[in-house]
């Protein structure tokens, strides 16, 4: 935003610090700005479809352009409405059933086109000629360990009753916690960021703050 | 039971204002520290240095306001780096419907600083809805699929577009978004046609795209933030908010870390006191 | 491109009442027939892009004869239809806030004013922005109208949906106070991991270790450097061990669905 009007940073001030109201306690001012949200949402929802879609990709079309075969596109279209009605709920199937299938085969084809890079590359050289520690790969090895007993870990085929698979599996349990622990960290990054892009907003734009940088 | 309840309330409020004031000291105050950037993000620098000059970068921002305290940064700094080696780039979105309105008010003022043109040197195709089939119907016709930007000006209007059809034009896809949606463009972009990808992604998203970085399926990636505090790093974007909010950063995950060591510490000494107490035989 | 203008409107208003007509020629069927439509609608939905994504780009038939793909055509004539249709189901969601909020001043119910709220927002935000794009803003109007759409989208919205997320900043710290409990050795493990994650994204903890060396042996040492072989080896392991495994369930479900293998509420409710 370049150099946005006073009022336009009230308002953000005003439904910032209404917002964290919420962080004190439960009260109306939160409730009232929580709704506001959503409908604001909702309405620039509906303003980008039409204007960003439904009038150039179908309406100049159709109607300027004369290309009448896209009245079918909106007939197919509202045909999902049909849910609203228990009598007719089966038309919108019929719709619904259109991008269940067109779904189901695209994640057929991604599948192929996502996993399978990820197999080959799953495939690394752990040690090779001339058979030296410089051509031993530590980072590799524990790649594949990491990988075949996390994969056992939630094979359920057969019970984890077996040494080799419970070992296995418990192996992969443990390895997974270093994972998740990753994640947690990289959460706990993405979350604060969000609050420091708040925070900046308020010092700097509202109350005005020399800033240091 | 009550007095229990108001020790937690303020224990709770507590904690919140400490958040709040260990954020705000760190950008009120000039703490400088050095940035070390880190091996994804170089590559996703030097596959945009790479990028051939009749080729186009497409940024895909399917992001939303509520991540923008690490999109907005990755795609400031990452338009930047276009402006300044004059790589013709294009916006758009169609997962997030304030994307695309968001990375042109981001893209502006860069592009005029940079003296670029719209509609010349970069455009906004705007917000476009579906997934992988227009996706697919996309990375075959390009102006046809788009039709307009999103001023609603005709896709033929634009001298921008006089040499982009499809796939082949585009020099590299850099997907910025805060949901899921790397993997649209991994399957039938690079899966199919090999459109080289690049990634910025929020914080939590980081990890999972790991495994694509090491398949290659991912040329580099910005990781949250951090990410975007490298990428101004390299790009020498000096007004950049990035590299600007790492100390605030860091003060934040120094206070999460003594939090979890503080609660673990009370969690212990009050169960070592509750096996004493049961030992002893009192209630 | 029709010749005559009235052509194309006689042409829409066939079209529509051919398909009212369609529809209720197929309401007549029985429940079994209509799941036969949904069941061969999901079958070829998904036939199209398997068969144009397994047929070979060009197929050599003999010596002599070459055959392109005979689906790839289709993709974008297909894939703009779904992006029409999909826009037109942006109603979908409007229609289920409005019955609610909706419900919610008619009965006056408690907090009533809050979805009057609602409906000033969403009426307000829909009407100024569609005036922006399509009225004329060399009025006065015009130009209220985009600086009162800006305001409310940049003002507004970008505040409360930033604002919105940022809340769980201050969540997750409570929750590292007072939920994060060590209670196993697996716990310890994923706050060890969770710890050395944290202090190598940030220069404050890559300070830590900066007297070492940058490259060499030593230098894997460094905070940065712990952090990023956490994340590159053993955590991306395991997430791709962990994304196989959703892979093969996510293939496993989407043939189920286009073979009408499915079991499920979708197939076979009653009509």
């Amino acid at each position: 935003m370049n150099h946005p009007d006073a009022w336009v940073i009230w308002i953000g001030v005003i439904c910032t610090l209404a917002v964290y109201s919420i962080l004190y306690r439960e009260n109306p001012v939160f409730r009232f700005f929580e709704h506001v949200y959503i409908g604001l949402a909702a309405g620039y929802g509906i303003f980008t479809t039409v204007t960003q879609v439904l009038v150039p990709q179908w309406g100049i079309p159709l109607f300027k352009e004369g290309k009448w075969s896209w009245i079918f596109s909106m007939l197919i279209g509202v045909m999902f409405y049909f849910v609203y009605s228990k009598r007719h709920v089966w038309i919108a199937r019929w719709a619904m059933a259109l991008f269940i299938g067109t779904g189901a085969g695209l994640g057929i084809a991604g599948f192929v086109t996502e996993f399978v890079p990820q197999m080959k590359a799953s495939i690394k050289p752990i040690w090779h000629a001339p058979w030296t520690l410089n051509t031993f790969s530590f980072n590799n090895l524990l790649m594949f360990i990491t990988l075949i007993t996390v994969m056992s870990y939630f094979f359920f085929s057969i019970e984890h009753k077996r040494p080799v698979l419970k070992g296995s599996a418990q192996t992969g349990r443990w390895l997974l916690m270093i994972a998740f622990g990753a994640i947690f960290g990289n959460t706990v990054m993405a979350r604060v960021s969000l609050f420091i892009d708040r925070m900046q907003f308020l010092l700097f734009e509202w109350l005005k703050f020399h800033q240091p940088y | 039971m009550m007095q229990e309840k108001r020790k937690v309330f303020y224990i709770r409020r507590a904690i919140f204002l400490i958040m709040a004031i260990a954020v705000a000291i760190p950008l009120l105050v000039k703490i400088s520290m050095p940035i070390i950037v880190s091996w994804p993000t170089r590559d996703l620098y030097e596959a945009v240095e790479k990028v051939p000059p009749d080729k186009i970068v497409v940024i895909s921002n399917n992001w939303a306001a509520g991540t923008q305290g690490e999109t907005a940064p990755q795609t400031a700094a990452l338009i930047y780096h276009l402006a300044k080696r004059h790589k013709k780039f294009a916006l758009w979105g169609w997962n997030s419907v304030q994307g695309p309105l968001l990375a042109q008010q981001i893209a502006e003022p860069i592009a005029q600083k940079f003296g670029l043109k719209y509609g010349v040197d970069w455009v906004n195709w705007g917000f476009k809805t579906g997934s992988d089939q227009m996706v697919r119907a996309w990375a075959r016709d390009i102006p046809g699929t788009m039709k307009e930007d999103i001023n609603h000006t005709p896709m033929s209007k634009l001298p921008f577009m006089k040499n982009v059809r499809d796939h082949k034009d585009i020099g590299l896809i850099v997907e910025i978004t805060g949901s899921a949606t790397v993997g649209t463009y991994i399957r039938f972009l690079y899966g199919i046609y090999r459109t080289p990808i690049g990634y910025g992604c929020t914080g939590v998203m980081v990890p999972e795209a790991f495994p694509y970085l090491d398949a290659g399926q991912l040329v580099g990636m910005m990781r949250g933030l951090v990410g975007a505090a490298e990428y101004e790093e390299l790009a020498g974007y000096k007004d950049g908010k990035a590299g600007k909010r790492m100390a605030a950063q860091s003060f934040a995950h120094m206070l999460i870390i003594a939090l979890i060591i503080v609660g673990n510490a009370g969690y212990f000494i009050a169960r070592r006191r509750k096996n004493a107490h049961a030992e002893g035989g009192q209630p | 491109m029709l010749k005559h203008r009235w052509l194309l409107w006689i042409i829409i208003f066939a079209a529509v009442i051919g398909w009212a007509l369609l529809l209720f020629l197929l309401g007549k069927l029985r429940s079994r027939e209509k799941k036969l439509i949904i069941i061969v609608t999901t079958f070829l939905g998904g036939l199209f892009y398997v068969l144009e994504f397994f047929f070979p780009g060009k197929l050599h038939l003999f010596s002599w004869k070459t055959v392109n793909n005979p689906f790839t055509p289709f993709l974008e004539p297909l894939g703009q239809a779904f992006m029409v249709i999909g826009g037109f189901t942006l109603l979908l969601g409007v229609i289920n806030l409005t019955m609610v909020h909706g419900g919610n001043i008619r009965k006056l119910k408690k907090g009533w004013y809050n979805s009057l709220a609602f409906f000033v927002a969403m009426l307000a935000m829909a009407f100024f922005g569609l005036w922006d794009a399509y009225g004329k803003q060399t009025t006065p109007f015009g130009k209220t109208a985009h600086e009162i759409y800006l305001s409310l989208f940049n003002g507004a919205l970008v505040s409360l949906d930033a604002t919105m997320f940022s809340l769980l900043a201050f969540y997750m710290a409570t929750a590292a106070f007072r939920a994060f409990r060590l209670r196993s050795g697996e716990a310890t493990v994923l706050v060890l991991a969770a710890f050395l994650v944290m202090m190598g994204q940030v220069p404050m903890g890559m300070w830590f270790t900066h007297g070492l060396p940058t490259e060499g042996s030593l230098s894997g040492f460094r905070t940065e450097n712990i952090a990023m072989w956490l994340l590159g080896i053993i955590s991306m392991s395991g997430l791709r061990a962990v994304n196989f495994g959703v892979g093969v369930g996510a293939l496993a479900m989407s043939l189920r669905l286009w073979l009408y293998l499915e079991r499920g509420a979708f197939f076979e409710q009653e009509f």
